[in-house]
């Protein structure tokens, strides 16, 4: 009833616009499934998923918005059990709209809500379930949004940066104990008054919920070209504090802060972030780069680091990744442990020449993995260590395509 | 007749800058009530010797001299100093009384403490604050803290302790832990939309505090930590131990919005949720 009265109240003051929304966005939120570490541990979460579309993922997918847009969001809860809402971190809703159980609404299994709000400012934000947010947060139930200026998607904000490309980054922990599929399946009914929780001992800790050897996954490493200029969103949501030191040749500019400009930008490839804080950072290398941005998780009440995560750089290419000159080229599975199938809407003959190089661009022996080439190329990398690679085919003396190749093996 | 008006006003407004707020002080040892109804050895700087659950909020204007006379009703030796001041720690015998003058260089919130065995003494309660104010808008004022529990205990049984290992279970503001915060009228924040609301905010636990607002964003006008900071605008506000805020916060809507450290751990008392560090703005029209 509570429900249903905020929501027709939500509709009498946004009625008059409802018609006229700019955007919908429909998320579903669930509780079944699991996302793997980097150990090949199999962790329980809650999670949101965007237009029935993919699967259990940290954090849930990136929302995107323009700055001034009508937007609803339709959250579609198929928890099986727990209710949920959505909390939009940052966006300064008004009260009925911000996710906050006992003072807006929140949404039970099989049930809809509906979220109906501006947003005013171009920036990064996040949005998260707040039932019993203790518990709903570390679960999984998580993920970021990028609000972007109206009319140009390459300008941080009206009158801001010039940008090439945009990236996300958004930190969190998982521990096993409150990942188990027992726990994340407990009923936090947030009609309870209370609730009795286990500590919180994180063993894994993540950016884009890819930790140690997996970040090499392209979604977290950072693949620029020089001279490119890339704006980074980059969110906190965990129960550490994280920082991170950026290579000084990728001329990291701090320009923003919980989706508002700093008055004066800030040269400093280092910076530190709070739980629930954001900041946008603009890179822009000029020189080659084969190195790491290094993010330590420091625990809030010793200060002590817990854990230190390397995410891989590699700036200036000497040519086009995924540059497909005419082929269409296939490359499957990718990432995999071992076996990696190339092939082409035409068949590849013998006179391809296949050459593999790591992430510095040095050519790897080929003594060091096997290739054949028939009408398909099949490359067994099995010997190699887990690590992004490039494979270049080369034909009669000419390029004809490069691309990526991730060998991950738990 | 105007030029002796004018000298009248004169020395009025030096007067005021030079104005003397005279306080006793009492260091009084007992135990705190927390929010599940158990008790924790707590020690407070109080306005009379008799034991009060939060330290005393001074508020003074900007100029004024803080002029203390400092009681130690405990059975132990206790230092005293402000932090930012240069004055050398008060040193107070037990059942012994200082007086003390602080001047403060500049408006914003400082911290007044035990420096003795540090953080010892501190963690056990000894910690308030002080807020010099360069205005006349409605403020509000937030002593945030964390304790464990187990530690407490055990510096009250004459141990030493060790923090590297620390992990606490209780959260507060004012040592008050959600519900009871929103009851703490110097905590509670209410006003209206357009008024132009401070919030005074001083850690004196020893974790690092996140502090998230719901609804607004805060413009940042003076900060102890990082000054380069003030004038951001933001929405989350790390408070790092023995570091103070001033927020202003100019509400363009009406509403009851939730504030609270986003390390979601500290809204829990002793893992009970949703008893820590959680309160609410209540905005009207």
């Amino acid at each position: 009833m509570k429900k249903l009265l905020y929501s027709i109240a939500a509709f009498c003051i946004t009625g008059s616009s409802i018609a006229q929304m700019d955007q919908e966005i429909f998320l579903q939120s669930r509780m079944t499934g699991t996302v793997t570490m980097h150990d090949s541990a199999e962790m329980s979460v809650m999670y949101y998923i965007q237009d029935n579309i993919g699967g259990p993922s940290l954090p849930s997918p990136t929302l995107y918005m323009t700055e001034g847009d009508s937007v609803k969001i339709d959250l579609h809860n198929l928890s099986m059990g727990a209710p949920h809402t959505v909390h939009l971190h940052g966006l300064d809703v008004d009260q009925q709209n911000d996710g906050v159980p006992h003072l807006s609404f929140e949404v039970w299994h099989m049930d809809h809500g509906q979220y109906y709000f501006k947003a005013p400012h171009p920036g990064t934000y996040i949005y998260h379930c707040h039932v019993v947010s203790t518990v709903h947060v570390q679960a999984g139930m998580y993920g970021m949004i990028v609000v972007r200026p109206e009319g140009n998607d390459n300008i941080t904000w009206d009158g801001g940066y010039l940008f090439d490309s945009e990236q996300t980054w958004m930190t969190s922990e998982v521990d096993p104990f409150w990942h188990s599929e027992g726990f994340i399946n407990t009923d936090h009914d947030s009609t309870m008054m209370q609730f009795q929780l286990p500590p919180l001992n994180p063993e894994y800790f993540l950016i884009n919920g890819l930790s140690e050897g997996q970040l090499v996954d392209n979604s977290t490493a950072i693949n620029i070209e020089k001279g490119e200029v890339r704006y980074m969103h980059i969110a906190a949501i965990g129960n550490y504090m994280t920082k991170y030191v950026f290579p000084a040749e990728l001329n990291a500019k701090i320009i923003s802060s919980d989706g508002r400009p700093l008055a004066t930008a800030i040269d400093n490839d280092t910076i530190s972030l709070t739980p629930g804080e954001r900041y946008g950072v603009l890179l822009s290398p000029e020189v080659d780069i084969d190195d790491f941005v290094t993010v330590d998780f420091i625990d809030l009440n010793t200060q002590l680091v817990t854990s230190t995560q390397n995410i891989p750089v590699l700036a200036q290419w000497p040519f086009g990744i995924g540059e497909n000159q005419g082929w269409n080229i296939a490359i499957y599975p990718n990432p995999s442990a071992s076996e990696f199938t190339i092939s082409g809407t035409d068949n590849i003959s013998g006179d391809v020449l296949v050459q593999l190089c790591d992430v510095t661009g040095k050519t790897i022996d080929p003594k060091a993995y096997e290739s054949s080439i028939g009408e398909e190329i099949k490359l067994n990398l099995a010997a190699l260590p887990n690590s992004s690679y490039i494979v270049k085919l080369i034909r009669n003396g000419k390029l004809i395509h490069t691309d990526w190749l991730t060998k991950y093996a738990k | 007749m105007k030029k002796l008006y004018f000298v009248c006003l004169l020395v009025l407004g030096l007067s005021a800058h030079a104005a003397i707020q005279d306080h006793d002080l009492f260091i009084v040892s007992d135990s705190l009530s927390l929010i599940d109804n158990t008790k924790m050895p707590y020690k407070v700087f109080t306005e009379t010797n008799s034991f009060q659950g939060k330290n005393v909020i001074y508020n003074i204007s900007e100029g004024d001299t803080l002029r203390l006379n400092i009681h130690n009703t405990d059975s132990e030796i206790h230092h005293f100093k402000v932090k930012g001041l240069s004055n050398p720690a008060t040193i107070i015998a037990a059942g012994d009384s200082m007086l003390v003058d602080f001047v403060f260089p500049d408006a914003g919130s400082y911290i007044y403490y035990d420096p003795l065995n540090y953080p010892d003494n501190k963690s056990m309660g000894l910690a308030g604050m002080i807020n010099v104010k360069d205005h006349n808008h409605s403020s509000f004022y937030w002593n945030i803290k964390d304790y464990q529990k187990s530690k407490s205990l055990n510096i009250d049984s004459g141990n030493v302790e060790v923090w590297n290992n620390y992990y606490p279970n209780y959260f507060t503001i004012n040592s008050k832990s959600n519900p009871a915060i929103n009851m703490d009228t110097d905590a509670r924040v209410t006003g209206n939309v357009g008024d132009t609301i401070y919030i005074y905010m001083v850690n004196t636990g020893q974790s690092i505090h996140s502090m998230h607002y719901h609804g607004y964003h805060l413009e940042i006008m003076n900060s102890s930590r990082k000054p380069s900071h003030v004038g951001r605008i933001k929405d989350t506000f790390p408070l790092f131990p023995m570091e103070s805020l001033v927020l202003r916060l100019i509400p363009d809507k009406p509403g009851e919005y939730p504030v609270h450290d986003h390390n979601l751990v500290a809204v829990t008392a002793n893992m009970m949720y949703p008893n820590g560090m959680f309160t609410t703005l209540l905005i009207e029209d």
